[in-house]
């Protein structure tokens, strides 16, 4: 009660108000059955106010959220369980949960048992419709009397954390990708590039070249080893993503630059995979994927996928960090890029990444089908430009419209290739 | 159940509660069936359109069409006492409703069945009915819904003097808190949303817990109500009153007689409403009320003490009372009032029902205030008939009665005319009775004629008219005339009301509605009140004996002697002294001084509210004016004025910042206009200089500091709205607030 003023509403408030008015004039003026309605006008909001505050919530909850991680799209459940142990306040309560206005409504029920101890689970549908991460609850219970004339909101502090990735497809292998370069092998070869030293020998085996005995590694064993292959080249592809917000246009969703983090994180987990490094490059610079060496690829697919989540529309209006910070590290077998509405400009500063990779593939986004409303004639010539000054450079370019699918495009590149 | 059924249903159980409380104001429960069938009709049209979705405006159409239909086929089934069959139905209605208003404005409560009345009614309920269902479905204020049917409460709370009880304000309460549950059911209903799998069986309803949680509320709320306004006290301060009388335990408002004696002397039929058999030879008058008050808006009745039993107590003013009683055995017939009709002075009466008496006027009334209870009643009194001797009267002088603080205040305001009329007439004669006999010899006399049809006015107007205009007038001018002008020259005097003596046939005496009538009662001592005969003897006949003096002073008309009209001053003076030479002039005093002393208590309660009101104010504006008042050591001046610029931002609701004075003078600096800032910047460094200078070098703008202060203190309540600056002065926050002490 150290507030009660702060327990009613503004019709609680209003009743105290006029009841005292009412009360007071009644009572001046000798009117003994008008001043009862007074009375109880004050007498509601008081009763209930001190009914309000005197009850103490005996309640527990446990909440969840299944599954944590979900891409871009997906639903998820929310679970509340409630637990009540004790008698009920004289009073409503109203349980709502904040969720955020990405992931769907707010849940509200009530409780709607008088019974001592129960236990009651909820559950509610999210859905994940903006890439990143949030967090649901705390789970809000109101404690309000039928007459609404108090309010008193009271807080449990869990909360469920829940992280809305990019869409992530399974993409064919283009056999002709892996080898352009400098060996004749379409895979490289799965390499152990985690552990100590010694991980790179292994046990003499019948057949083993005697010039690959590792004698170091004998002398310690005890037997032989032999060292393992060793690759001749560093597979790797550089992902140039166009996160630039003036690239894009679209809704929600269907927002093209969704389409492209979901592309390059398709074929980030690819190459992955495939046992290649790879390093993705947006408008602001480096995503430093693969910073350290010798982690382990399933480290570098959480790690693409946690930085994609996160990565939001930058305002940069060049592609000039992206290019610069591409151009500066090592050289590799791949350039890839996803790129939303281009120019010319863009287009030149995109041939330096090739310059010393092998191969250069590029995904132009067909903005037009995304926006809502058409581009300016001038920025559809520019963006053909582009687009053409990319194929004149021995780039394998693809148009990608709205509604076709990630794997779709890949493949697509693939057969521009055979077709080439 | 949807959300608008709750709603409707609750305000049809609302409206139908707080119907039955105006049931005190008529003695016919019929309206409240009616009003029920209506209220119940509106209430489905609200349903059943709002679950069609209509817009309120067809529903508020469809619901007023209903109304209008209503109230004129019922109006087609009432008779009405102006129209016959032949009248079209608009006339018919609007005939009902003008009988009916003029019923209500006639009729005390609770009134008497009337079609007209019954028909108002159920149109207001129905009104009110439309309202309720505006307010809560239409425009969605619920908690506003207290209001239509608080008005059918308050009109029997406040117009009815005595308390309206429990059972009432019962009604009204649950009718509301009915429409507030329904809201609160509405919205937990509303509340559940969003879920996919609920383990709880009752998906989404909470009825169970809701009306627990109302009954836990409600009930502590009414009981505690009920308990508390027996307990808290009310004070019927003088001027504050409104509506009539108290509400508790307080003595009786009665209703005023004369209401009923116009309209009873102008029935269209004569019918006899009274049988009574008497040992009395020459018949009796038969008192219903006396009315003891003479104020601008007339006679009329004060507040009265009952109490119960057969036998009334000693005959005020009579000395010895005469052994001869009269037995009366009396039959009402198709007559209801709240008064027992009795002949003056009733000793004991034998009645059914409950019936009260009040020791000062000795009138018998109806305890449940019931006019009904009177109707086909038979009951017996016995009386003494008060007629004292023509000679003995004219000895006894101008007594003082128990209530004379009503009885015998002249009014201050009245009229001189009609002071003078008073004086002039009475000034040949020389004891009270003898001006009391000229008084009823001159409105006795040929000048004014008997007619119910006085120029309209009401209290010192209606006076004025008959006595000096047109002298026209029935009983109750002609006692009305009398009673005030005896009460001018000093002799304490009331109106009764009541029955002529009437007919008498072998069988006894009957009195018809005709003989309603109104005489003036005088007080002398030794005697008590007498009743004299100002009336025409055309409807009365003769006059009384003793009200008679002889021939020359009943001619003595001041018209015919004008050499009368000069002496009249001269001589009243003289004479009404002499008449009471020690009881009168102090009486119109103990009316004014309790007068004046309950507008004293009233006055100093209000001024006791006031100064605590204006209490914090007057404290902020001393120390003010303390501290800008130019004394004192320069350092505390200084000092004085900073701290009266903090309490001046607090006052205005702005927050102090903390830090240096430097720091403070240019925070505040930025918060105001330029000149003040500028200033704020001096003061600050002066404050400065003051507290950590090692000699105070003050630069001569010590002259300018309260110029300054005050400078200051416009620029702060500039920015401030008229309600914000109001509660600077009346609740300065600086006064409520532990400042800080600054270091």
């Amino acid at each position: 009660m150290s507030r009660p003023w702060r327990l009613l509403t503004h019709r609680g408030r209003f009743f105290v108000l006029i009841g005292l008015i009412v009360v007071l004039v009644a009572m001046a003026a000798g009117q003994r059955d008008v001043m009862r309605l007074g009375l109880l006008l004050v007498a509601l909001p008081v009763i209930a106010a001190v009914l309000v505050s005197r009850a103490r919530l005996r309640m527990s909850c446990e909440r969840s959220i299944e599954p944590a991680q979900v891409p871009l799209g997906s639903p998820m459940k929310g679970q509340i369980i409630l637990g009540q142990d004790g008698i009920l306040p004289a009073g409503i309560l109203l349980l709502e949960d904040s969720v955020p206005r990405e992931l769907g409504t707010q849940p509200r029920f009530l409780v709607d048992r008088a019974d001592q101890s129960w236990r009651r689970v909820v559950e509610y549908p999210l859905l994940g419709r903006v890439r990143g991460r949030f967090s649901t609850g705390p789970l809000t219970v109101r404690t309000v009397d039928p007459f609404g004339l108090v309010q008193l909101d009271r807080r449990f502090v869990a909360t469920s954390e829940v992280m809305v990735t990019p869409r992530i497809v399974p993409l064919p292998t283009i056999r002709t990708i892996g080898g352009g370069g400098s060996t004749g092998e379409a895979r490289p070869h799965r390499v152990g590039v985690v552990g100590q030293d010694d991980a790179l020998v292994r046990e003499y085996r019948q057949g083993d070249d005697v010039r690959r005995i590792h004698w170091r590694s004998t002398a310690r064993w005890g037997e032989l080893m032999v060292r393992r292959e060793e690759q001749a080249w560093d597979p790797s592809a550089s992902i140039v993503l166009d996160s630039r917000s003036s690239a894009h246009a679209g809704r929600g969703m269907q927002n093209s630059l969704e389409w492209a983090i979901s592309a390059a994180a398709s074929i980030g987990i690819h190459f992955l995979d495939d046992g290649f490094g790879i390093e993705i490059y947006e408008a602001d610079g480096p995503m430093n994927i693969t910073g350290t060496m010798g982690q382990h690829s399933s480290a570098s697919q959480e790690l693409v996928i946690s930085r994609l989540t996160d990565l939001r529309p930058r305002q940069t209006t060049t592609i000039h960090h992206a290019v610069e910070s591409a151009t500066v590290d090592r050289p590799g077998q791949l350039a890839i890029a996803i790129m939303g509405r281009m120019n010319a400009q863009d287009a030149n500063s995109l041939l330096r990444v090739r310059r010393n990779r092998a191969q250069g593939l590029a995904m132009l986004l067909d903005i037009d089908t995304f926006a809502d409303e058409p581009s300016t004639e001038q920025q559809r010539v520019q963006h053909e430009l582009a687009g053409q000054i990319l194929r004149d450079n021995q780039w394998r370019v693809i148009d990608v419209p709205r509604g076709m699918g990630v794997a779709d495009a890949w493949s697509a590149l693939e057969q521009l290739n055979t077709a080439a | 159940m949807r959300a608008s059924d709750r709603s409707a249903i609750a305000v049809t159980i609302s409206v139908m509660l707080a119907c039955l409380t105006v049931t005190p104001l008529t003695q016919d429960p019929g309206f409240v069936g009616l009003s029920w069938v209506l209220i119940t009709a509106i209430g489905a049209t609200s349903l059943g359109l709002r679950r069609i979705r209509l817009t309120n405006g067809v529903v508020l159409s469809a619901q007023v069409a209903i109304l209008l239909f209503y109230s004129l086929a019922l109006s087609l089934t009432l008779v009405s006492p102006t129209s016959d069959l032949g009248t079209p139905w608009f006339e018919h209605y609007a005939s009902l409703w003008g009988a009916g208003i003029e019923h209500m404005r006639t009729q005390a409560s609770p009134m008497e069945p009337d079609d007209g009345v019954k028909l108002i009614f159920v149109t207001v309920i129905g009104m009110i009915m439309i309202l309720t269902d505006l307010l809560v479905s239409g425009v969605g204020r619920p908690a506003w819904a207290i209001a239509p049917p608080a008005t059918l409460f308050l009109v029997p709370a406040l117009g009815l003097s005595t308390d309206t009880g429990v059972i009432s304000f019962c009604f009204i309460a649950i009718g509301y808190l009915a429409i507030l549950i329904a809201e609160g059911l509405n919205t937990t209903a509303r509340w559940t949303r969003g879920l996919s799998r609920d383990s709880a069986e009752g998906f989404g309803t909470a009825m169970p817990v809701v009306w627990r949680a109302a009954g836990y509320l409600a009930v502590p709320a009414i009981v505690g109500t009920i308990v508390l306004g027996f307990a808290l006290p009310t004070l019927s301060l003088p001027g504050l009153g409104f509506g009539t009388g108290p509400g508790g335990n307080g003595p009786l408002q009665l209703t005023d007689p004369t209401l009923d004696l116009r309209r009873n002397l102008l029935q269209p039929e004569d019918r006899d409403v009274i049988q009574y058999q008497t040992t009395a030879p020459d018949g009796v008058y038969l008192r219903l009320a006396s009315l003891p008050q003479l104020n601008a808006n007339g006679w009329s009745n004060v507040q009265i003490q009952l109490e119960s039993g057969q036998s009334l107590p000693a005959i005020p003013g009579l000395s010895s009372e005469p052994g001869e009683r009269q037995t009366t055995t009396i039959q009402v017939l198709d007559f209801s009032s709240q008064y027992l009709p009795l002949p003056y002075a009733p000793r004991t009466y034998e009645a059914e029902g409950d019936w009260r008496f009040d020791a000062n006027s000795l009138t018998v009334v109806n305890a449940g205030r019931r006019a009904q209870d009177l109707r086909r009643l038979t009951y017996s009194v016995e009386s003494v008939n008060i007629e004292p001797d023509s000679s003995e009267l004219n000895d006894a002088v101008a007594g003082t009665p128990a209530d004379a603080a009503v009885t015998a205040v002249i009014p201050p305001d009245l009229p001189d005319s009609l002071v003078q009329l008073a004086n002039r007439i009475t000034a040949d004669a020389d004891t009270p009775a003898a001006k009391a006999a000229a008084i009823q010899a001159h409105l006795r006399s040929n000048q004014f004629t008997y007619s119910t049809e006085p120029l309209p006015g009401s209290g010192y107007e209606a006076l004025q008219n008959f006595l000096l205009r047109d002298r026209q007038g029935y009983c109750e001018q002609f006692a009305s005339a009398m009673a005030m002008m005896a009460r001018v020259i000093g002799i304490p005097s009331r109106v009764s009301v009541g029955f002529l003596p009437g007919e008498r046939d072998e069988e006894g005496w009957k009195v018809s509605i005709r003989d309603m009538h109104a005489w003036p009662e005088l007080y002398f001592a030794n005697h008590g009140w007498v009743r004299f005969e100002p009336t025409p003897a055309s409807v009365t006949g003769t006059a009384p004996s003793w009200t008679v003096q002889n021939e020359d002073s009943a001619e003595s008309d001041p018209s015919a002697d004008p050499s009368s009209e000069p002496t009249a001053d001269e001589l009243s003076p003289g004479t009404a002294p002499s008449v009471a030479p020690n009881e009168q002039p102090n009486v119109p005093g103990q009316g004014v001084n309790a007068r004046g002393g309950r507008t004293l208590v009233g006055a100093g309660i209000a001024l006791v509210l006031l100064a605590i009101l204006a209490a914090p104010a007057t404290l902020r504006v001393r120390r003010r004016s303390g501290r800008l008042n130019g004394e004192g050591p320069a350092e505390e001046q200084v000092e004085a004025a900073w701290a009266e610029i903090r309490d001046t931002v607090l006052d205005y609701g702005g927050s102090w910042p903390e830090g240096s004075p430097r720091a403070i003078g240019d925070e505040m600096a930025h918060r105001l206009d330029e000149e003040e800032s500028e200033s704020m910047s001096r003061v600050a460094t002066l404050v400065e200089r003051s507290r950590y200078a090692r000699s105070f070098d003050h630069g001569g703008s010590m002259n300018e500091l309260p110029a300054m202060t005050s400078e200051i203190r416009r620029g702060v309540a500039a920015p401030a709205d008229v309600r914000r600056r109001v509660m600077a002065l009346l609740f300065p926050r600086s006064l409520f607030r532990r400042t800080p002490r600054e270091p």
